[in-house]
């Protein structure tokens, strides 16, 4: 072949190759560490109106998502306490359908916490995929947990919403509301065991990074009864 | 293929969980481990008295310095049984470098003390704070009298957790009065607290003077168990007053806990236990009922076993999302370790000289050292109710002696609260409705008499 056409069929071949690289070549995902500080599993309670700023942020973060169950306007609606003002504040949501403020039956949200560590020079972006109850004792896997509204803590000393981004060189700890596992099946799957709340279990969760999967475990912890005040 | 560090955060929790599985397939019924053999001192450790200022101060260093081990090893040695739920919990999430609590965010909160202004905010709502103020500016103190004051501050002051029951109570002065959450001379409700949550709303907290300080008359006994105190009823009182719904069983158990119990453990099971006295705290082998914890005999350890308990129950308490400083835990153990009784009951009674010989003769097998208390004892010599000893949640199999510090102020008696007077306790006829605690029902009706005249000067 004469050299002039090489040059030609170099000359045409070469920006292919180069726009295909760009085209096919993944993004290298961003450097995350995640670990798991702790989960506590009691009840999922109804999400406070006043998340909406979280909830935005939630949705901005995660568009295809499915929207979440909003249990709240199902909360058992309650009579107001005579003259106790704090049922105002204890009970924000009982506004919702208008009859104004009452007091709601306590509950004490389910959560998990995450330490994620940035360590690449690039922002990141993590999403949670799948949070699984596991028995610790037998690595059997009990059901699946949602996991939303995610937050971030800030040195002001309070949770706040977080769009689920990182920028590089941070380390921020985060957490997530988790609903419950179907309990029913779990306690067939452990046999019907007579006191779950004895029972160690452990979660393990897939996050995406740049849609990059990965799966971390959690400490054990135990389903706490809601009437203990632990010491 | 995962990576290495995507394998080990795989591999690292599987290989803690196979060896909490392995703890976990032992016997249903815990087995009490021996007293840990004390640790060798390191060879450049100044040697000072146990528990004195310097001694203490150079423990606070073990604590708090950035390596980890010390904590683990203290947290290692003071578990008496590594398989109940309260050894699991911490064995596998404190002082991990790659999971667990170590990696919570800390949190020094906003608080204000519970006066008239914080009682009427919540009457007519909605509570602010505005004037909440950190809890803690940052500083370690460096002598044992900053720690202490230190750590009285967060036995007032810091929240466990936000208590709807207490606002409730607060807001209805009719409700505090009933279940004895009381209001100081200074106005300030002891074991409350106003203070900014993590979700940046105002709230009334609990803490831990809740439960031990009591107020008699217009004295605040800082480290006496509150026995007046009626947790089940407050919270019942607010499900009656809002219609909130509660379960039945659940409201006839708290019904069931009376003045001065609380069900405290992490599990099901119905095992309510009496509020302790914190009285000379560092002389105690064991600390909890169920003697969950060795103490006294750790060495240098102890202190650390203590403030890691703190730790973890202030961190649990508030529901694993933050845990405190832990410069904030050391001084709260510091603080109690200075907890010291009233003045004791002096007596030139013939009684008592008598009653101290009995007690020679038959209680200091198990009743000894400057406690009272002793080395803990198997539930089934006891004979008391077995729940709390076997357990799932803080079970060893063993129950501690009631330390006798101050013990004819401290009915009602056993671990459960369920015998209400000294009388009641040596009374034969006590054995066939409260079983167990036989010693001392068999003296005659005198020596009964002489032994009680003793106890009280305890």
């Amino acid at each position: 072949m004469p050299s002039h056409r090489f040059a030609l069929l170099f000359a045409l071949l070469l920006p292919a190759c180069t726009a295909h690289e760009e085209t096919t070549t993944p993004t290298p995902a961003a450097r995350i560490e995640v670990k798991v500080a702790s989960v506590q599993l009691v009840q999922d309670c109804s999400d406070p109106p006043g998340d909406a700023t979280a909830e935005a942020a939630a949705a901005a973060a995660k568009p295809s998502e499915p929207a979440q169950a909003q249990s709240w306007a199902s909360t058992p609606r309650v009579a107001p306490a005579p003259g106790a003002g704090a049922a105002q504040e204890i009970s924000a949501g009982a506004s919702l359908d208008g009859s104004g403020p009452g007091w709601s039956p306590p509950c004490t949200q389910s959560t998990m916490q995450l330490s994620i560590a940035n360590v690449g020079d690039r922002e990141g972006k993590v999403h949670v995929e799948a949070v699984r109850l596991f028995d610790a004792r037998g690595n059997k896997e009990l059901g699946k947990i949602q996991a939303r509204k995610p937050s971030q803590w800030n040195p002001a000393g309070t949770y706040q919403p977080w769009n689920e981004s990182i920028v590089h060189g941070t380390t921020v700890k985060v957490g997530y509301r988790l609903g419950e596992p179907d309990w029913s099946a779990v306690n067939t799957i452990l046999g019907g065991e007579t006191d779950p709340y004895a029972r160690p279990y452990v979660l393990e969760i897939d996050i995406s990074i740049d849609g990059v999967s990965q799966t971390v475990r959690s400490p054990e912890f135990v389903r706490e009864p809601v009437h203990v005040i632990a010491t | 293929m995962p990576g290495p560090s995507r394998r080990a955060a795989i591999l690292l929790p599987l290989l803690s969980l196979s060896m909490a599985c392995g703890v976990a397939e032992r016997a249903p019924q815990p087995t009490p481990t021996p007293a840990p053999t004390p640790a060798p001192t390191p060879a450049s450790t100044p040697q000072h008295a146990p528990f004195s200022e310097p001694w203490l101060l150079a423990q606070a260093d073990r604590y708090l310095g950035d390596d980890a081990s010390p904590r683990r090893r203290a947290l290692e040695r003071s578990l008496r049984n590594p398989a109940n739920t309260y050894s699991r919990t911490r064995l596998g999430a404190y002082a991990r470098a790659d999971l667990g609590w170590d990696l919570l965010p800390e949190w020094t909160p906003r608080v204000r003390t519970v006066d008239a202004t914080v009682k009427a905010a919540l009457v007519d709502g909605p509570l602010a704070l505005p004037d909440a103020a950190p809890l803690w500016d940052g500083q370690r103190p460096t002598t044992l009298a900053q720690w202490q004051a230190l750590g009285r501050r967060v036995f007032f002051e810091y929240p466990l957790r936000p208590e709807v029951f207490v606002e409730h109570a607060l807001a209805n002065p009719e409700v505090a009065s009933a279940v004895g959450l009381r209001t100081a001379r200074d106005g300030s409700v002891p074991g409350t607290v106003g203070f900014i949550d993590i979700d940046g709303r105002a709230r009334v907290g609990i803490t831990c003077a809740l439960c031990h300080t009591a107020i008699e008359g217009d004295q605040v006994v800082v480290g006496r168990a509150r026995r007046d105190f009626d947790y089940g009823a407050m919270r019942l009182a607010y499900h009656r007053d809002t219609g909130a719904p509660i379960d039945a069983r659940l409201a006839e158990r708290m019904a069931r806990w009376g003045p001065g119990r609380a069900d405290i453990t992490e599990d099901d099971d119905e095992d309510p236990v009496a509020i302790v006295d914190l009285w000379d705290i560092a002389s105690l082998t064991a600390l909890t009922q169920a003697a969950t914890l060795h103490h006294a005999d750790l060495g240098e350890d102890a202190p650390l076993a203590l403030a890691i308990r703190q730790e973890t129950q202030i961190l649990h308490a508030n529901r694993e999302r933050t845990r405190p400083p832990r410069a904030l835990a050391w001084a709260l153990a510091m603080f109690i370790y200075s907890l010291e009784p009233p003045p004791r009951l002096h007596s030139s009674d013939p009684a008592v000289a008598r009653g101290d010989a009995i007690f020679r003769r038959d209680c200091t097998a198990c009743h000894s050292g400057p406690t009272g208390s002793g080395t803990p004892i198997p539930a089934e010599d006891i004979g008391t109710d077995p729940a709390l000893a076997r357990g799932s949640s803080r079970g060893t199999g063993v129950y501690r002696p009631a330390p006798l510090l101050r013990v004819a102020e401290a009915a009602p008696y056993f671990h459960h609260g369920v015998v209400a007077s000294l009388e009641q306790l040596f009374d034969p006829a006590r054995l066939t409705k409260i079983p167990g605690h036989t010693p001392g029902t068999d003296l005659a009706p005198a020596e009964r008499a002489d032994l009680i005249a003793y106890l009280r000067t305890l």
